[in-house]
């Protein structure tokens, strides 16, 4: 840990703990009569589903991805709160389970909360806020949302959060201090040097990530938010890569030590029930950029070192609408959905691709939290042909 | 061009956003619990029924979705009573 990471920590635990002093003994001489009794629920959701890929001969259709993921929150007393999920999925080869988040919160006093553990990241929106299956709109996740994200989608380490009044207005802030992301120098994976690797639970090294989000909502019904994210942290470590160098044939040593990354990402959400209309009309997007400092990696197969401008965009908008004012029962609980999104990764790594994606969905809500998809979806892989798919999704929540 | 195209489109619907949202201007904090029940718990997913859950377990559930969502602490208690009340 630098120096600049430690004095941040230890201001940000000295502020919390005065605070928190303050906060528990007013709330002590006011505390009503069943304050500190533990609230515990167990939720979470379920989903499985099917997808018929390709055209014609090469069509394939699979029963797909099936999913649980039990979720535990505690209200340990007035201001101290725990969650934790663990999710299991099957799918590729086995059975994947994953600790998504486990984390303790302390809520300081009106404007700030602490928490500490593994929690989905605050950069951008859609992995803390959307991307569960009962929430995301569609069965599958906009491109560079998903596994191997664009940007960071889990991390290890502090975050102080809060909501804040602001007359008509209001906002919400997440300030963060994580392990961050680890960049693969191609060592294990030849071709993914260059990549970052977030949500790790060991750093490789002593800087920390410095994350967070401002999200604001202008308008008193809070219909529109507009949130900025950054992030920035080193991805390298002092490790030294030695390789056998062709051109001046002999050993090089490749160093990683230096090698910043920077992100971004805006979002915005719009949501609001329109009489004209008869139904709820929702609008989401964001964009995550990620800049990861130039630097040499080695091709083992040629001998050679190679670099690249290592930069990846993804974005997505998504415009759904649920006629959830009709009076006929059916209607009212179909909703319709459009979403596009692209991904770019650098043209001359060994991952670089450029795809877009268009995604027309139909969804039936049976409950506030459970629902069928219905997917047609439309993948465009640089100048390769499109690929159609077809998805469906069932999803509980409990 | 086509960034020029999405600019466009972007301000475009911004400003039609304000057009529909300009005549609210009422302070947050003089809602009451079930106006912002219905303003924020649709912005993610479908909002939760009184019903669904106990006025012990919407204790947990306030808490849960003021930290994760960025509710003020007004906003969280006037909500939380709204939905206790219910059951
Ligand atoms: C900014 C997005 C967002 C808003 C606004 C929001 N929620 Fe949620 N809500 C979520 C997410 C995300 C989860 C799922 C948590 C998870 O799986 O990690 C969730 C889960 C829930 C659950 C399931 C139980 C639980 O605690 O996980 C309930 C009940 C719920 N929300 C109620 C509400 C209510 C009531 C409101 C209005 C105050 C609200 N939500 C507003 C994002 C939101």
């Amino acid at each position: 840990m630098n120096m600049k990471t430690f004095t941040l920590l230890t201001t940000l635990f000295a502020i919390s703990s005065s605070l928190w002093a303050q906060n528990t003994s007013t709330e002590e001489t006011n505390s009503s009569g069943n304050s500190g009794d533990t609230k515990f629920v167990l939720t979470g959701y379920g989903y499985s589903g099917m997808t018929i890929e390709g055209k014609g001969k090469e069509q394939k259709s699979t029963f797909g991805e099936t999913g649980f993921a039990p979720i535990f929150i505690w209200k340990a007393s007035k201001n101290l709160f725990f969650e934790g999920e663990v999710e299991f999925i099957l799918l590729g080869e086995g059975l994947d389970i994953e600790l998504e988040y486990a984390n303790v919160n302390l809520i300081m006093n009106k404007y700030m909360t602490l928490r500490a553990g593994k929690f989905l990241s605050p950069f951008g929106t859609f992995q803390e806020k959307l991307h569960p299956a009962w929430i995301n709109k569609m069965v599958s996740k906009p491109l560079g949302f998903g596994h191997g994200a664009v940007g960071p989608d889990a991390e290890i380490g502090f975050d102080l959060r809060g909501g804040v009044p602001l007359g008509s207005s209001k906002m919400n802030y997440s300030l963060y201090v994580s392990n961050g992301p680890i960049l693969r120098t191609g060592v294990e994976e030849e071709n993914e040097a260059g990549m970052l690797e977030y949500g790790n639970i060991v750093d490789n090294n002593k800087n920390k990530a410095i994350g967070g989000r401002i999200g604001f909502l202008p308008f008193s019904n809070s219909s529109l938010e507009i949130g900025v994210s950054a992030q920035t942290a080193k991805g390298g470590n002092n490790d030294s890569i030695f390789f056998y160098n062709k051109k001046n044939n002999a050993m090089d040593a490749l160093e990683y030590n230096n090698i910043g990354t920077k992100s971004y990402a805006l979002d915005l959400s719009y949501v609001k029930s329109l009489a004209f209309i008869k139904g709820t009309l929702d609008i989401k997007g964001q964009l995550n950029n990620v800049t990861v400092d130039k630097a040499d990696y080695a091709d083992l197969i040629d001998s050679t070192k190679y670099s690249f401008k290592n930069v990846t965009q993804s974005y997505y908008v998504q415009l759904a609408y649920r006629p959830n004012m009709l009076r006929n029962k059916f209607f009212n609980k179909t909703e319709l959905v459009g979403r596009y999104s692209a991904l770019k990764s650098p043209e001359e790594s060994k991952w670089g691709e450029e795809e877009t994606q268009l995604t027309i969905g139909l969804n039936y809500w049976a409950s506030w939290r459970s629902v069928i998809k219905f997917n047609y979806q439309i993948t465009q892989n640089g100048g390769n042909e499109s690929e159609p798919a077809i998805l469906i999704q069932f999803v509980t929540g409990f | 061009m086509k960034k020029r195209i999405v600019l466009s489109a972007i301000i475009t619907a911004m400003g039609m956003l304000f057009a529909i949202n300009g005549c609210v201007s009422t302070r947050v904090a003089e809602k009451s619990g079930s106006e912002l029940w219905s303003d924020n718990c649709i912005r993610c997913h479908n909002a939760p029924a009184s019903s669904v859950y106990s006025p012990d377990q919407w204790e947990a559930v306030a808490m849960h979705m003021r930290i994760r969502v960025g509710l003020t602490e007004v906003e969280t208690k006037k909500i939380m009573e709204f939905l206790k009340a219910g059951n």
